[in-house]
């Protein structure tokens, strides 16, 4: 029965990658074939300066170049890689974001395949270039390079290898959905300190938890995605998002994920997040909040991982500038009901000068409510 | 009928009276076939105008379409389809806007040709720094008075313009 079902799932599977290509082809535009191919060239590029505003003083530079390479193999057919090249603790580290194929010769539906941006959440997949993103830093809820050392981030932005499926549609004249499931490698688990700490490609990007403690004394492990070139179990990670977009600029988005991490496929890690935006005028307002649920082994038995958190954020454009206001709250993570890491709170308050669309230079006081405060400037460019 | 200065209309209105006009003269004075395909062309790139400042607005500030050529935005909004999940015909839409409303040349890159450094000499330079001007008004309004204003106000009448002087532009083509 479970190997019935299962070669349904690779048929399925095999039928969504390659069928739904070739149905379109097979219709008749084999005329408009590659037409015209073209390579186009983007990307972004970042300085940062971050500060300890109590304590010793300490501070550092960064800079980061992460070009977007996209070649239009046809109208239908499109290549996306975005590499990211960081100066850290005096070495030029790499990583790859993305190196994706979009299938978009469909009226409602693309199909993605190859390493991609996990749409879990709304911030990850689309508001973290540093181009976008209001203010220098993430919010808790999630870490990128820059933000090594931070204090108790939830989430990376996840970046994984495996298939997905998009599918929007108006929902009247008001409203659009905006859909998207997938299957990728999944998770698994970070054992070594230097895995734990950090991907095989040098980026933070991928880690999930830190180095937590259950009531019981058993090391929590660290969860790292994006890191499972060579899959370590037979368990896939599933998961979507559903979306509803309104004309008047409210967006609310419901994602969720489920996978087993470990070698044989018995520890779960879940995750449910919630997001909302609303844009009025000159104002911006983004909100979503995570819970995160992680199986861990323990001589008593299986117990599991509660951390939950969430951010709030503010910003109104008045000319070239914009003041912004974050709120972001991991509350305590939980083992069956005992905290294993107290709650972390910190307000963003910062104010961007935007000199073009795409050139935006960024200053913030980052007040940590439960650790030293911090000064961050950033100039951020997208090209 | 005595004039009276409170029934004087907002530019805008008036703009967009004179953009229905030429449409409909423009359509009166084509071919039928031609006219339709202006019509379809003319309600795409109106819907694109709409969607630009709505979805593109949505995550970031929405890019001048002077900043790229034609050919590089049929690319670039394909990366965005996949980015923002976007229907098939709204990317065409929007696509259809950021072409009929590049440079007559197709534009060039940023760094070259700028919202606010348009470049110099002769008619079609002046109609180039005019459309940086417009565009420049266009990237200081709200993402609520983009939405509102661009649809009859300038994406038409910009749209008009090429017909007028090259014929209808093809979907999709740049």
């Amino acid at each position: 029965m479970k190997s019935r079902k299962r070669r349904y799932c690779l048929v399925s599977l095999a039928a969504l990658v390659l069928g739904l290509p070739g149905a379109a082809l097979a219709q008749g535009n084999s005329a408009q074939r590659f037409p015209e191919m073209n390579f186009v060239m983007g990307g972004m590029g970042a300085f940062n300066y971050t500060a300890a505003l109590q304590g010793p003083f300490e501070h550092n530079f960064g800079a980061k170049l992460a070009p977007i390479v996209l070649w239009n193999m046809s109208s239908d057919f499109l290549f996306e890689g975005h590499f990211e090249f960081e100066l850290e603790d005096g070495e030029t580290q790499t990583h790859l974001e993305y190196a994706q194929i979009d299938y978009q010769g469909l009226k409602n539906i693309q199909v993605v395949a190859g390493k991609f941006l996990v749409p879990f959440g709304v911030f990850g997949q689309r508001l973290h270039p540093v181009w976008i993103n209001r203010l220098p830093s993430m919010p808790l809820l999630y870490v990128d390079a820059e933000e090594v050392g931070a204090m108790g981030h939830l989430l990376p932005v996840i970046s994984d290898i495996g298939v997905m499926l998009q599918a929007a549609a108006p929902l009247g004249s008001d409203w659009d959905l905006d859909l998207s499931v997938y299957v990728t490698q999944g998770p698994r688990a970070a054992t070594g300190s230097a895995e734990a700490s950090r991907s095989p490609a040098g980026s933070p990007l991928g880690r999930v938890a830190l180095d937590l403690v259950s009531p019981g004394g058993v090391d929590i492990p660290n969860v790292a995605f994006g890191t499972n070139f060579e899959e370590n179990n037979k368990d896939k990670m599933v998961g979507g998002r559903l979306g509803f977009v309104g004309a008047s600029g409210l967006e609310f988005h419901v994602s969720g994920m489920h996978a087993a991490y470990d070698a044989e496929d018995q520890l779960a890690f879940n995750g449910l997040d919630v997001a909302a935006w609303w844009d009025h005028g000159p104002y911006r307002v983004r909100g979503e909040g995570a819970v995160l649920w992680q199986q861990f082994d323990t001589p008593g038995g299986v117990q599991t991982l509660r951390s939950p958190g969430y951010y709030l954020q503010v910003s109104r454009r008045i000319g070239k500038f914009e003041p912004v206001l974050r709120w972001s709250h991991l509350l305590d993570r939980e083992v069956e009901g005992t905290s294993v890491m107290p709650r972390v709170r910190q307000i963003s308050e910062g104010i961007d000068y935007w000199f073009h669309p795409s050139v935006v230079s960024k200053i913030a006081i980052e007040e940590n409510l439960d650790g030293p405060d911090r000064l961050l400037v950033q100039w951020g460019f997208g090209f | 009928m005595r004039y009276n200065a409170k029934d004087r209309r907002p530019l805008g209105i008036s703009r967009a009276a004179a953009s229905l006009v030429g449409l409909i003269l423009t359509l009166a004075l084509a071919s039928p076939a031609a006219a339709q395909s202006a019509a379809q062309s003319a309600t795409q790139v109106a819907r694109g105008a709409q969607l630009y400042a709505r979805s593109c607005n949505r995550c970031h500030d929405v890019r001048s379409p002077m900043e790229r050529t034609d050919r590089e935005w049929a690319t670039i909004i394909g990366h965005m389809r996949a980015r923002a999940n976007l229907t098939q015909a709204d990317a065409e839409a929007i696509l259809a806007f950021m072409q009929s409303t590049n440079l007559p040349e197709g534009g060039g890159s940023g760094a070259s040709v700028g919202l606010t450094d348009p470049p110099r000499g002769g008619s079609a330079s002046r109609v180039a720094a005019q459309e940086a001007r417009r565009l420049e008004a266009m990237r200081r309004r709200s993402p609520g008075q983009l939405a509102e204003a661009l649809p009859l106000e300038w994406a038409v009448l910009r749209y008009l313009a090429s017909v007028s002087e090259t014929g209808p532009v093809p979907p999709g083509g740049g």
